[in-house]
């Protein structure tokens, strides 16, 4: 009689233990900070709360979200080469517009500790890396650096929506800052050369 | 003697537990179950053949191996081509009856005396080896530290198990996360639904649609679909066959705690490896699926790395690093080399990774926590020594007879 009683027991436990409803979890301590954490963006970049950080692909460093449903803006930070000129036209031909010949009379704003150039379009934006043609669209967006190495902040969506979303823009690009150490490491470089 | 019928059953039970059968089935057991693991191995990956074999959670494993199939002949009708089902119980669980029936059996109930002091002795090694064997599967950790030439690191992370980070983010600057850990995570199917409290905060998660490995795939931002968030949606893999290379997706609802909260859902995929963002009651908070994060209690600085490939392959030959150990205000230079590695504090850092074509050569060093690092050496010294002893005994023992009988026999030639 024994045994059965033995089997009865082990087989009721494992039934209740197999059919144990899954239990909430709960966290409460912290894990301390570590260089995953704070080296591995050299670009520290404090955004306003109105804006959804997603996930940066191979060509925005940094991505953005604002607004809902069909009518979302993007914000991103990439990195672009050929001369300010050259990006901002480009940025005009996407909405048909005509080509600036120079960049000088364009409004300026600090982005970096350089003086980035700001440059804006409204009305149909003809589509392009991958997003399809829109109506009464525009951009937003500041150029920034040397020839070889450009920095941009750019910001498109529903004309409404950017027009609304200009400020922050603004306050965002004059808030992005470089890490320390990185700083460190580009002054000790400069120092070697 | 007593017929075992008459024997009470506490007593049964326990000659059961201590008894010699019970003692080489469960090592015949370990046998068959290294063997098929290891045949197992190519086709199901290292790590699913640990779990599936070696894992506390796993109590009978059922062999799949290609020649375990029964012949796709047609006189078999339904069962044709199938699996030949063959439970076996899980390694724990046969290393843990090991353990007891040593205990039982090999130290309690083994006769007591002078002459077997080294057989108790050896005994006592493979116990103390098979519980050194329990304390590092439950306690012992590992992850991998990668570092550049020149650089410093202060944390590894783990080969395979992916946590949910939580973080506010002040001034572009994320603070401590709080951990959901893997443990339960990596547990979760994808109709699975878990609930994550998180006190501290204003708000909680339920994590849903967990898949060990997955894939991101754009859908039209606005799609109403539920399971697209941002324009993207998850998509189920097949499990890949090294563990390392599945990569871990989920979504996550942030429930507010606030009556006019509303319900927040986020994608979140292992690869991305940065946070995603949410703002609730104003404040940013960054929400990420990382592979746990594992800080040290010190840096290392990679001073140099240097290695060797075998010639037309990525497989390096040889590798090795110098590198500097920097902890409580103190440095120290240390050389770490394949089989030399570098112990400090309970953790073992190895270099188990070269890589020379980066912009600068990069190491990275398996670090392992583990309790009981050294304990299986120990064990085997005190099983040398109980054999030692066992033997050494035995050996006097014939000498002693030998010389005695040959004295007797000399005796009786000079009588």
């Amino acid at each position: 009689m024994i045994p059965r009683a033995i089997i009865l027991v082990v087989l009721a436990t494992l039934a209740v233990l197999s059919c144990k409803p899954r239990e909430a979890i709960e966290v409460t301590e912290t894990r301390v900070l570590t260089m995953w954490d704070t080296q591995r963006d050299p670009l520290i970049a404090p955004m306003p709360p109105e804006w959804r950080k997603v996930p940066s692909t191979q060509h925005r460093l940094f991505n953005y979200r604002f607004g809902e449903g069909a009518d979302i803006g993007e914000v991103y930070i990439s990195r672009a080469r050929g001369g300010i000129l050259p990006n901002a036209n480009r940025w005009m031909k996407q909405f048909d517009k005509p080509e600036f010949t120079t960049v000088d009379d364009l409004p300026t704003v600090k982005l970096l500790n350089m003086d980035g150039v700001v440059v804006s379009a409204t009305g149909r934006f003809g589509g392009g890396m991958g997003k399809p043609a829109r109506e009464n669209a525009a951009v937003l967006g500041v150029i920034a650096g040397g020839a070889d190495s450009l920095i941009t902040v750019k910001m498109i969506g529903p004309a409404d929506l950017v027009s609304a979303e200009r400020e922050r823009l603004l306050k965002f690009c004059k808030n992005l800052r470089l890490r320390k150490t990185v700083e460190a490491r580009s002054v000790s470089s400069d120092s070697e050369e | 003697m007593a017929k075992d019928t008459k024997l009470s059953w506490p007593v049964r039970i326990f000659r059961f537990f201590s008894g010699y059968g019970l003692a080489v089935f469960c090592l015949l057991m370990l046998l068959v179950l290294t063997w098929l693991s290891t045949l197992e191995q190519p086709f199901k990956g290292l790590y699913e053949v640990q779990k599936r074999y070696y894992d506390a959670e796993a109590w009978y494993v059922v062999p799949e191996l290609p020649w375990l199939h029964l012949p796709d002949f047609s006189l078999l009708g339904g069962f044709a081509g199938k699996q030949i089902v063959i439970p076996l119980p899980g390694a724990y669980l046969v290393s843990a009856v090991l353990f007891v029936n040593l205990l039982l059996g090999g130290i309690i109930r083994i006769r007591k005396g002078w002459r077997y002091t080294g057989v108790i002795i050896s005994h006592f090694s493979m116990v103390s080896l098979l519980f050194a064997g329990f304390v590092a599967h439950k306690y012992s950790k590992e992850g991998i530290m990668f570092v550049m030439k020149d650089d410093v690191s202060d944390y590894a992370q783990s080969y395979y198990d992916y946590t949910i980070e939580v973080c506010e983010i002040i001034d572009g600057e994320q603070t401590a996360p709080y951990v959901v850990p893997a443990e339960p995570l990596k547990a979760l199917k994808p109709e699975d639904v878990q609930r994550v409290n998180l006190p501290k905060l204003p708000f909680n998660l339920e994590v849903s649609y967990w898949m060990r490995n997955s894939n991101v795939v754009k859908a039209a931002a606005d799609d109403d679909d539920p399971l697209v968030v941002d324009g993207l949606a998850l998509q189920l893999a097949e499990n890949a066959t090294v563990e390392e290379e599945n990569t871990a997706g989920c979504y996550i609802d942030i429930l507010p705690n606030s009556a006019d909260g509303k319900k927040i859902r986020l994608l979140l995929y292992g690869p991305v490896g940065e946070a995603v963002t949410a703002t609730i009651e104003g404040k940013i908070y960054g929400f990420t699926l990382v592979r746990e994060i594992w800080p040290m209690p010190f840096r290392v600085q990679l001073d140099e790395s240097v290695g060797e490939y075998y010639p037309g392959t990525q497989k390096p030959s040889f590798f090795m690093s110098e590198i500097t150990r920097l902890a409580d205000s103190s440095e120290k230079k240390f050389t770490i080399k394949m089989n030399e590695p570098m112990r400090y504090g309970g953790y073992t850092l190895y270099q188990a990774r070269w890589s020379g074509e980066t912009e600068r050569p990069q190491s990275g060093f398996a670090i392992v926590k583990n309790p009981s690092d050294q304990w299986p050496k120990y064990s085997l010294y005190i099983s040398m020594l109980g054999l030692f002893i066992h033997f050494g005994m035995k050996l006097i023992g014939y000498m002693t007879s030998t010389s005695n009988k040959k004295k007797k026999s000399a005796d009786k030639a000079a009588a």
